[in-house]
């Protein structure tokens, strides 16, 4: 497996000029960017190490020129296969989701917050608050005994 | 020391007790409703007893607090003057909040 090299030193080598030649190579799935330098081959790496893979051409072209300032590169797509599927990070997916819909929700707390802080109706006193919500829930005691009431008679 | 409950947050007690009333009735089950009082008289005396606790939750907006109610899954949004405590709305909790909307 070839040596790779981070971003950020292909930056500083690219800067001296000691890159020599840069090769796009096709893969499955994709194009991994080797660099030729003075002490041997290596390949562009991912944060984690491993030799980083581009969807497509594209992509790795933006990044030789945006990052690294290469505009001369070589395409080896002699090994290159589409993916199977479009690569899919289902972590960020989910995440993104839970970060819409937690939004979401503190919109709906401030909207009904919000008109809440604005009804100009007096508030209840505890004791009255009881008081109201008990005639409300022994009007609902009485209708579900009047219907139990009937649903036995029918029996 | 005082909780008052405004009348916005009454009617958001009342909405939940209004949709366990019909779906005791639509399915014949008074227990329905029965649990919908249990959970309605705990949150009622969790938040008689906010104007004594010392901690508490930013709320949704400035000036107001937060407290999750522990009996039940829902969040009481309340205002707080020295030892005066306003409710003023009622809220699903988030696990809870698409079902009910």
């Amino acid at each position: 497996m070839m040596q790779t090299v981070q971003l950020a030193t292909a930056r500083e080598l690219a800067a001296a000029g000691s890159v020599h030649d840069t090769l796009l190579v096709g893969q499955a799935g994709g194009y991994a960017v080797t660099f030729k330098l003075g002490i041997g081959e290596r390949a562009l790496a991912t944060k984690a190490g491993a030799t980083r893979l581009f969807a497509g051409l594209d992509a790795a072209v933006r990044v030789l020129r945006r990052e690294l300032g290469i505009n001369r590169y070589h395409v080896d797509a002699s090994g290159y296969s589409e993916p199977e599927e479009r690569r899919r990070r289902p972590d960020r997916t989910a995440a993104l989701k839970q970060s819409h819909e937690d939004a979401a929700y503190a919109e709906f707390l401030r909207e009904g917050a919000a008109k809440a802080l604005a009804d100009t109706r007096p508030p209840l006193s505890s004791a009255d608050a009881k008081a109201h919500m008990d005639d409300i829930k022994a009007r609902h005691l009485a209708q579900l005994d009047e219907m139990m009431r009937r649903k036995d008679r029918k029996r | 020391m005082s909780v008052l409950w405004t009348p916005s947050a009454l009617e958001d007690r009342q909405r939940l007790l209004d949709a366990a009333f019909a779906r005791a009735m639509d399915y014949e089950d008074p227990a329905i409703y029965r649990a919908s009082l249990e959970a309605d008289a705990n949150m009622e005396q969790e938040a008689d007893a906010l104007n004594g606790v010392a901690t508490w939750r930013q709320g949704p907006l400035k000036g107001t607090r937060l407290y999750v109610c522990r009996s039940t899954r829902h969040l009481l949004v309340y205002t707080r003057e020295g030892n005066d405590v306003r409710i003023i709305s009622l809220a699903p909790a988030a696990s809870d909040w698409k079902r009910s909307t």
